[in-house]
């Protein structure tokens, strides 16, 4: 297996007020080979978009290191067009994330036209055309702007605009979550379809547990811009180790009753990332904490099962 | 213990008169709910759950129209109360409802406490002092931790999650009979959403009122209510106790709701081909026809029956009726007759 991208202690702190900073990442370390659909798990304000943003160098990182292919990206000003190319991103909200002013044509060809992909207004057409059919749409929409357009039409749209230019790798930023349910459905069967048809590596970054197990074949778990927990999908579910992650999955509303465990119903809310607890960030809610290492000594990322990696003390 | 219904919609019509035609949002909904259940309603967006809850309170916003119906609320028809009834009498005192997003929902200028206070001095009868005593009380029955700070704070001040707690606080103020829940954890985080949940259940049962539950989220349903609704495109099209849906769904497309979300059960997501029609020009005949896979002729033409399927448990479907007939026909010789509901009333 050939390792797409390689995480080192990445940080993204935002400056807020005089002083103060916004700890979103926190140092994330974490790899993913080519191929592979990697689920971000966590919940609101975990870390999830920040870090998918940094993956593809969107925004900057603080600190750490971010290894695309060997290369070092965090080191790099601006990315070669190339690059650039070979990264790309679906929003979450298909409403604010295509220009409202611009036909469906414009949305999709602008990047071609930047990359000097095309040589003809002829070729940018067919291309557009082709990949409409693609994400299961009819040439009659591009002359169409995306307000006549449905919710899980303009996910479409978004996602022929991200693979139009061939990339490798895909941040999918909750990208059915504004959709409902039937939509989702047919929106994931597309994506799978497309990672087949074009090798392409995602990022799959989403709050629902279940959605996650469906699509993702690898997980980490993200909570106030840690991961607590990650590894492969499957073993995750059937044995999560970390207390958190076993919080969660217990208190996922199940359809079948004989599914369903005692609910660990977690104290509180998710501290504030301005000042996160020191230690284990997860201490402050732990229904297993140990005592006062949990405290004070943040856990390190270590491999319990095989491929399966947790941060906590009750398995040092 | 005979179970009494607390609230019976009966064929209910409601249509928005927009600039681009009329939307017809609801097409005749039929619902019993029974005193002291937990009933849930789902469906996709735009099914019209939400005009279901608001034409309970006679809140249907402009341009839209309740043009057909009765709603029996313990055997009284709201619909024929004038404005003024509903608002001393039943509005935020016999029924009261909690939103999606409460921070909204919430008057942005008055203190979290204050507006507890006044929903109590308005509604029951307290005075100043006796209204903050008890409103304390109620945030600390919402587990809000430093009830008396929390009182002092503002809306917008809160999480989401203890947003949702005070409301809920103010909608038990006032002790309603019927909590009217429009997708009350959707905006939160699974974590929260499991608090609130098991919150709200315990405070039910506590004050013995009854709830109807509106959200999207069919395993929600499935955890916390006694019976559901599935509704599609301004249609009830089943009710059934949450293990009838669950594990003997027989409408299309409740069937293909199961198979379409992210659950414990599903490996993988089946599609429902096409998408919810624009309610200006619905599908005729039976709603769901064109994205069903067992369209016969008469289901583009005729409105489909509610019917019996089992104790309990109706649906109006086409394939059903055509199914029950090949059984046996004199099995169901008693064939129940009512309106659309899961129960006969004098069976
Ligand atoms: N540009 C910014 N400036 C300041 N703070 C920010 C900025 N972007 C994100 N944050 C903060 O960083 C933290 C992580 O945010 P992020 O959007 O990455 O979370 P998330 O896991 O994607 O959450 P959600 O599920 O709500 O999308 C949050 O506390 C957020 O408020
Ligand atoms: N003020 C309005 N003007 C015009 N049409 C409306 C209005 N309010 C609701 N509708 C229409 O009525 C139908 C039912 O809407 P409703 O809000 O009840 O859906 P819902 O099931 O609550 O959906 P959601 O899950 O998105 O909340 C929709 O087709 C909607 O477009
Ligand atoms: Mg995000
Ligand atoms: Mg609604």
């Amino acid at each position: 297996m050939e390792e797409l991208i390689q995480l080192k202690e990445i940080k993204k702190y935002f400056p807020w007020k005089k002083y103060k900073y916004v700890k979103a990442v926190d140092g994330v370390s974490l790899s993913i080979n080519k191929r592979d659909i990697f689920g971000l798990v966590g919940e609101s304000g975990s870390g999830k978009t920040t870090l998918g943003r940094m993956m593809i160098h969107l925004i900057d990182s603080t600190s750490g290191s971010i290894f695309y292919k060997g290369k070092d990206i965090t080191k790099i000003k601006k990315l070669e067009k190339n690059l650039r190319r070979n990264m790309q991103i679906v929003f979450q909200d298909p409403y604010s994330s295509l220009h409202p002013r611009k036909k469906i044509k414009d949305i999709i060809g602008s990047g071609l036209r930047t990359h000097n992909l095309v040589r003809s207004e002829g070729e940018l057409v067919t291309k557009i055309e082709q990949f409409l059919n693609l994400v299961g749409m009819g040439e009659e929409h591009l002359y169409r702007y995306p307000h006549e357009l449905s919710g899980g039409q303009r996910q479409r749209i978004a996602i022929a605009r991200a693979l139009i230019l061939n990339p490798e790798f895909v941040v999918l930023d909750e990208p059915t979550s504004s959709l409902d349910v039937s939509v989702q459905a047919e929106i994931l069967n597309l994506l799978k379809k497309l990672r087949e048809e074009f090798d392409l590596t995602y990022v799959f970054i989403t709050h629902d547990l279940y959605l996650a197990r469906i699509i993702t074949e690898k997980i980490a778990i993200m909570y106030l811009g840690k991961i607590m927990e990650y590894g492969d999908t499957e073993s995750i579910f059937k044995n999560p180790l970390h207390p958190y992650t076993e919080a969660l999955f217990s208190v996922i509303p199940k359809l079948d009753p004989q599914k369903r465990t005692k609910k660990i119903i977690l104290k509180g809310e998710i501290p504030s990332p301005f000042d996160p607890p020191l230690g284990c960030r997860f201490h402050t809610r732990c229904m297993k904490k140990i005592g006062e290492i949990c405290e004070k000594v943040s856990p390190p990322l270590k491999e319990v099962e095989e491929k399966h990696f947790v941060s906590c003390h009750l398995y040092d | 213990m005979a179970e009494e219904i607390l609230l019976e919609i009966k064929d209910l019509r409601v249509n928005f008169y927009t600039y681009r035609g009329v939307v017809k949002a609801l097409n005749g909904v039929n619902l019993k709910i029974y005193e002291g259940e937990f009933f849930g309603l789902v469906g996709e967006t735009g099914c019209g759950k939400s005009v279901t809850a608001s034409a309970v309170l006679n809140l249907v916003q402009n341009p839209g129209k309740i043009e057909e119906g009765e709603i029996l609320f313990k055997q009284k028809n709201l619909l024929k109360m004038s404005e003024k009834e509903i608002r001393e009498k039943i509005r935020g005192k016999e029924i009261t409802m909690i939103m999606q997003y409460p921070i909204a929902a919430l008057n942005p200028v008055i203190n979290n406490g204050d507006q507890i206070a006044e929903a109590l001095i308005a509604n029951k009868n307290m005075n100043e002092s006796e209204a903050r005593k008890r409103t304390i009380e109620l945030l600390k029955e919402v587990n809000i931790p430093q009830p008396e700070k929390i009182a002092r704070q503002f809306p917008h001040q809160l999480s989401g999650g203890m947003a949702q707690r005070v409301m809920i606080a103010m909608m038990l103020s006032t002790e309603p009979s019927l909590l009217i829940a429009d997708e009350p954890t959707t905006a939160l985080d699974v974590s929260i959403q499991a608090q609130v949940l098991s919150l709200l259940k315990d405070l039910i049962s506590k004050h013995r009122a009854t709830v109807l539950l509106i959200t999207h989220d069919l395993s929600v349903v499935a955890e916390t209510c006694s019976r559901v609704g599935v509704m599609y495109a301004g249609d009830m099209v089943e009710i059934g106790t949450v293990d009838q849906i669950i594990n003997n769904p027989q409408h299309p497309y409740t069937k293909g709701l199961i198979k379409a979300i992210p659950s414990d059960r599903s490996k993988e997501l089946v599609e429902i081909r096409g998408s919810v029609p624009d309610l200006v020009n619905p599908p005729s005949g039976c709603r769901f026809h064109p994205r069903c896979d067992y369209t016969k002729p008469i289901c583009k033409k005729e409105k489909p029956q509610v019917l019996q399927v089992e104790k309990e448990h109706v649906t109006a479907c086409f394939l059903y009726e055509e199914s029950r007939n090949k059984k046996s026909k004199e099995e169901y010789a008693g064939e129940y007759k009512g309106g659309a509901n899961g129960r006969t009333d004098s069976a």
